[in-house]
């Protein structure tokens, strides 16, 4: 059986308008982010991969489970859209547990789940009051419940981080790390780059509807190879360590910290600037504290590929 | 097929039939399911008449044109169009399609869940109403309501009853999936079988109530602009709506099938 997540040649049009086009990927476990401005496509995707909605071209796979075959495919997928609403009338647990049913669970099963569920999203207390006088946050965390209350083998995430206050997606994102344990998919929607950055093994770029990137996210950062890279670099003696980089042809850019205990060097070749560095280290004596890319992350990347600030290679 | 379809559907009308029944969607079911006990309250107490033969015309008149060609048809047509309707407007629907459930056993267990809600409404009604009727009457009445022949007509009331939600609620189901506002094409229906006893011979044939006005225990009165047909075989009455219940039921299924959600968010 297949482990991956497969679009091959997946295209949808709403109408004229377009939604994917020509959309072919491979999404291996682990935390993968889709990440791209408003109507880019990300809810598509997970829409189709979840058969809310079908394809006009193409076709596509989730762990070899075709989306037009529920009832395989949701005994190993769970998937928390975006949609803020809930059926009227239902409490946390009752919404939770009754689904559940639907999965074949006795009620006294289904209610010893749900509540484990909502346990795990730190909503057990809440979990009989009415959906109705809960918080956006707390609406979120019982759709939360709702997606991995199965304990699925995928589970997509449509901007889960929505609505929830730092505490909590403390919390969740700790949650979305414990579900990618043991070789499953955790697909997320977000917007909030820094987040997805500290979560995601790999990233997907969506712009208009097409997949602008994808992989992991140092990866596709090195994939820009017009941009200069920005490195962070923290040492003794910052003046000498800029003139020693000024004299190659790959510095473009050298600002040195208030402090004069570093600088950030933007240069379109990090493998020589780390090669200067080792040789200030060892030939004269610089002594470096830290050394970090500071805009090897997907808010930078996000900035050179979906807003145009630069062009993929 | 049905092992794989049934148990599922039961599931969904697990889940789907307190909902039906007492939830907002279910408060326009229930007034339009009192209104024939309640009108029959009123007749009671305010007319004279006690005689047993005259009831049994009083209640065919308004079974008919009151309870199947009124209430019945909009609290069917109220209850079936908003099955899938009522959870789009909801946006509830995608909690049903992200279950291991097949597409169209959410369809039959929606359909189911319509079936148990209005028949467990209007056959209460029924009896309610033919026992408020009788009982207000004169003993003769009184005797005519527990008697073979009285418990009779009430069966078939009540039998008549249970097939209109189940003919109706598969048109109405169909129409709550198609039409963007279904209470337009309810509206259109509505007259169609209105307009039945009307008809000629032939067109009376493409309306669902003539089937039932040939199961009605008592025939009821039709006006001097009717045109009058010969009531169908029995068997023809029952078969026959339960046929185009089945049909459409089968079509709505594959219309589930393929339907896509979006709510018009990206």
């Amino acid at each position: 059986m297949s482990r991956e997540i497969v679009f091959e040649g997946v295209s949808k049009f709403y109408g004229e308008v377009l939604g994917v086009n020509r959309v072919t990927i491979a999404i291996p476990p682990g935390i993968t982010s889709l990440v791209g401005p408003n109507g880019s496509g990300k809810t598509t995707l997970m829409n189709l991969a979840t058969g809310l909605l079908q394809p006009s071209k193409g076709t596509i796979s989730v762990l070899g489970i075709r989306p037009d075959d529920p009832a395989v495919l949701f005994r190993k997928v769970g998937y928390c859209t975006q949609f803020d609403s809930f059926p009227i009338g239902m409490t946390g647990l009752s919404f939770i547990s009754s689904f559940l049913r639907l999965h074949g669970s006795s009620k006294s099963e289904a209610d010893a789940r749900a509540e484990a569920a909502l346990q795990r999203v730190g909503m057990r207390e809440a979990g009989p009051r009415r959906i109705a006088g809960y918080s956006k946050g707390m609406r979120q965390r019982v759709k939360l419940a709702q997606a991995v209350v199965h304990d699925p083998e995928v589970v997509l995430l449509d901007e889960p981080l929505n609505g929830l206050d730092p505490m909590a997606r403390a919390e969740v994102m700790e949650l979305f790390r414990d579900l990618a344990k043991n070789g499953r998919h955790v697909i997320i929607s977000s917007h909030i780059l820094h987040e997805v950055d500290q979560l995601s093994d790999r990233v997907i770029l969506v712009k208009g509807g097409y997949i602008v990137a994808e992989g992991g996210i140092h990866g596709v950062r090195t994939e820009v190879a017009t941009e200069p890279l920005s490195v962070l670099v923290r040492c003794d003696r910052p003046s000498y360590l800029a003139a020693r980089l000024f004299s190659t042809n790959h510095t473009m850019e050298v600002s040195i910290h208030e402090d004069r205990k570093g600088l950030v060097v933007r240069t379109l070749d990090p493998e020589h600037l780390y090669r200067v560095l080792n040789h200030a280290v060892v030939a004269d004596g610089l002594e470096i504290e830290r050394v970090s890319a500071s805009d090897d992350d997907v808010a930078a990347v996000y900035r050179y590929l979906i807003e145009g600030e630069g062009d993929v290679h | 097929m049905k092992e794989t379809l049934l148990a599922p559907a039961l599931a969904v009308v697990s889940v789907d039939l307190k909902r039906a029944l007492l939830g907002r969607r279910g408060t326009p079911l229930l007034i339009l399911g009192s209104l024939a006990p309640l009108l029959m309250l009123l007749v009671g107490a305010v007319q004279r008449t006690r005689a047993e033969g005259e009831l049994i015309a009083q209640y065919a008149a308004l079974f008919r044109y009151f309870v199947l060609c009124g209430s019945l048809f909009f609290g069917v047509g109220w209850a079936f169009s908003n099955l899938f309707r009522g959870e789009i407007l909801e946006r509830s629907l995608h909690y049903f399609f992200l279950t291991p459930v097949r597409r169209e056993a959410i369809a039959l267990g929606k359909y189911i869940t319509g079936v148990l809600a209005t028949c467990l409404v209007f056959s209460l009604g029924t009896v309610a109403s033919y026992v408020l009727l009788f009982g207000q009457g004169g003993p003769a009445a009184v005797r005519y309501l527990g008697s073979p022949a009285g418990l009779g007509a009430l069966a078939a009331y009540v039998g008549i009853t249970c097939l209109a939600c189940v003919a109706y609620g598969a048109v109405f189901l169909a129409l709550g999936l198609v039409a963007k506002s279904p209470f337009v094409p309810i509206l259109g229906v509505f007259l169609a079988e209105r307009a039945s006893v009307v008809l000629p011979v032939m067109l009376k044939r493409f309306t669902v109530v003539h089937y039932f006005d040939s199961l009605l225990p008592v025939p009821a009165p039709s006006g001097p602009l009717a045109l009058l047909a010969d009531p169908e075989p029995l068997f023809l009455g029952i078969l026959l709506p339960l046929l185009l219940a089945s049909v459409v039921l089968y079509l709505a299924t594959r219309k589930v099938r393929t339907m896509e959600i979006s709510y018009g968010v990206d």
